[in-house]
């Protein structure tokens, strides 16, 4: 099937063909927001990166965190709820016994940071509270992907 | 036959049953945790109380025997109401611990709380009786005495089933719980069915505690080829390694059960496989393998193909086929060195090999020693671990060529100058011949290692290789012939009919 051209709308007059007038009519919210900052550089929304740096929110979610207890052992129990939540499937566990009350523990505890969409699930999905995102950390970036999957005790260490 | 009318529909069950088992087979599921179809009946978790007309009080369904014109009713209010408050003792001392509990997913306390219970608790953690939480009963099983809600199904399974009458119940009310006989531990060889048939968490496997989590895993059906028995099981793998296996019913086979030698059989499936094909310059891709076999097979007199038991029936009939049509003149021959055991007279039986029935009915001659002291130079093993089974025949088979066709590092493949990378059962579509001559079926659960390859493949690019056709397109084709060719062998109809189990 053929595609026909079809010409819409009155055509440009002179005001218009010359360009100009349109460039300072298009250019008027930059220079008002030049006047402005020029003005009142107090709030300007410009940051000085990575000098300045953002306050964040109080529940931003920044990098996972693993909750000790008082004994200074991880909090964690195994229970693969987190990594069942993921929906990046960026965490992975593997489970052992505790020597003392036959409860289960981790024995491993990856979360690889570059699948991690900072969804919040895994935290909502602990049932023990041992796994948090509130470290605050979001400069994670790396020259090596191996550093950036980050076992048991890089993440009990904060 | 019985007329009995459940709910207000009215239906014929067969005389006899179960009160429990006929409502099932009208569709009506009354929820139980004490009840087992492969065990005596107990009545004790009074879970499946029933309203039945003309009787003040409500009735358990597992203990009452159908009669004809009984009326059942259960679903009034007085019945859910029971079954919540039976919930509500049952769940009196139980820990909660579902995040660290292996039956979470799978657990009868889970779903019938979500169906029946849902009430608020009347108790708080503190006040719940503690009990131990890590009792070794034997070397496979580990019991959570929190957990049990004493419904004696294990009691039961040891008792009437297999008979040892390891487990009993001490003390009382609240303090009640499992154990074994002082100095005595639950050893006997079918102990992991206890775990099965556990409703709840307080039995779990020595080996798969902790290891995945059910809601992972996925289940295809397959044989225990653990014996000539041929138990029907489950296997459930995850992340293509196989994480358990689990008796599946089967009344003319193995029931509810399996052993648990069978059961624990399965690691040479996950670990220690071969990969990549391997000869003595190194390392070789398919094609170079087959092309280093074809190489081997210049003098179709001097070669010998050993067959195994082990195998499935249509690895073993392509493999007689392959001989027949592209190598004339080789000699095939099968059996196994398998050390056998005891026919225990329940369901171990002594050929620790599960398709010996299969591998005589298709025709392979089981004279395996002869053959091997004979004068053939070249040898080619398939799934069998000579060495391994019979470390003596080092000296008979140092002079010749070996090629070992093989799932793992047996000592065969250690000592064979070819090892050729082969798939076991479990990534598999084939089937064993039990004793009894029934061929059961079974599918691939996991996907093959390596380069690993079926029998059936290996020997259709061989005998490509030779410029000779088998004449069968796929598996299914092979599959079919087989079965059309053997007395006996026609295509078992798969039962897709959900079978209770439990």
């Amino acid at each position: 099937m053929m595609i026909g051209v079809k010409k819409i709308g009155k055509p440009m007059d002179i005001k218009e063909r010359s360009y100009l007038f349109e460039i300072a009519r298009g250019m008027m919210t930059s220079i008002r927001h030049f006047i402005r900052n020029v003005l009142n550089q107090g709030a300007m929304p410009t940051l000085q990166y990575p000098e300045e740096k953002r306050v964040l929110p109080e529940r931003f979610r920044g990098r996972h965190r693993l909750m000790q207890r008082e004994d200074g052992t991880p909090r964690c129990v195994a229970c693969f709820c987190c990594q069942t939540a993921c929906p990046a499937d960026c965490i992975s566990i593997e489970a052992t016994e505790r020597d003392d009350e036959g409860e289960k523990v981790a024995a491993r505890f990856d979360i690889n940071i570059l699948r991690c969409v900072f969804c919040g699930l895994c935290v909502e999905a602990c049932p023990c509270d041992a796994i948090r995102m509130d470290t605050g950390m979001y400069e994670l970036a790396d020259t090596n992907r191996e550093n950036l999957i980050y076992d048991l005790n890089t993440l009990l260490r904060h | 036959m019985a007329k009995i009318t459940i709910n207000g529909v009215e239906q014929a069950v067969e005389d006899g049953l179960y009160l429990i088992e006929a409502a099932r087979r009208c569709g009506v599921d009354i929820p139980h945790y004490c009840y087992h179809p492969g065990l005596p009946v107990e009545g004790n978790c009074r879970m499946c109380s029933v309203e039945v007309e003309g009787i003040p009080k409500l009735q358990t369904a597992c203990t009452t025997i159908v009669q004809d014109g009984m009326v059942v009713i259960t679903d009034s209010e007085k019945v859910v109401g029971e079954r919540s408050d039976v919930m509500e003792f049952l769940l009196r001392n139980h820990p909660i611990d579902c995040p660290i509990c292996d039956q979470a997913g799978e657990c009868g306390l889970q779903d019938y709380y979500m169906e029946h219970g849902l009430h608020d608790s009347r108790i708080t953690v503190s006040e719940k009786v503690k009990k131990k939480k890590r009792v070794d009963l034997g070397p496979n099983v580990v019991l959570d005495s929190e957990r049990c809600i004493l419904c004696t199904r294990c009691v039961r399974f040891c008792k009437d089933v297999v008979g040892t009458e390891e487990l009993v119940i001490k003390n009382r009310s609240n303090h009640a719980e499992i154990t074994t006989f002082p100095g005595k531990g639950l050893v006997n060889p079918y102990a992991l069915n206890t775990v099965d048939i556990c409703p709840v968490g307080a039995l779990t496997s020595r080996k798969f505690r902790f290891q995945c989590r059910v809601w992972y895993m996925k289940n295809a059906t397959s044989i225990c080829p653990g014996c000539e028995r041929g138990c029907n099981i489950w296997i459930d793998h995850h992340e293509n390694k196989i994480q358990r296996l689990r008796p599946r019913l089967n009344p003319d086979v193995n029931n509810y059960w399996m052993c648990d030698e069978g059961r624990l059989d399965f690691h040479w499936i996950n670990d220690d496989r071969v990969l990549r094909a391997e000869g003595p310059d190194g390392l070789m891709r398919p094609d170079e393998a087959d092309r280093a076999v074809l190489a081997l097979l210049s003098n179709p007199g001097d070669v010998l193909i050993v067959a195994s038991p082990r195998s499935t029936n249509e690895s073993l009939f392509a493999l007689k086929r392959f001989v027949e049509v592209a190598l004339p003149g080789a000699a095939l021959t099968g059996g196994s060195f398998r050390p056998t055991g005891d026919d225990d007279g329940f369901l171990r039986l002594p050929d620790k090999n599960p398709n010996s029935r299969g591998m005589r009915e298709i025709g392979i001659a089981g004279d395996l020693e002869n053959r091997l002291n004979g004068s053939a130079g070249v040898v080619l093993v398939f799934e069998n671990d000579l060495l391994g089974d019979r470390p003596d025949l080092e000296s008979v088979l140092a002079g010749k060529k070996v090629v070992a066709f093989t799932s793992n590092r047996t000592a065969t493949a250690r000592g064979a100058d070819l090892v050729v990378p082969v798939t076991t059962y479990a990534e598999l579509n084939g089937s064993f011949t039990n004793h009894a001559g029934l061929r059961q079926e079974f599918r691939s659960a996991i996907r093959p290692p390596g380069d690993s390859r079926s029998v059936f493949d290996v020997v259709k690019s061989l005998s490509g290789l030779l410029g000779k056709e088998l004449g069968w397109e796929s598996e299914t084709a092979l599959t079919k012939e087989m079965t059309d060719v053997i007395t006996g062998w026609g295509v078992r109809v798969e039962e897709e009919t959900e079978l209770h189990a439990g």
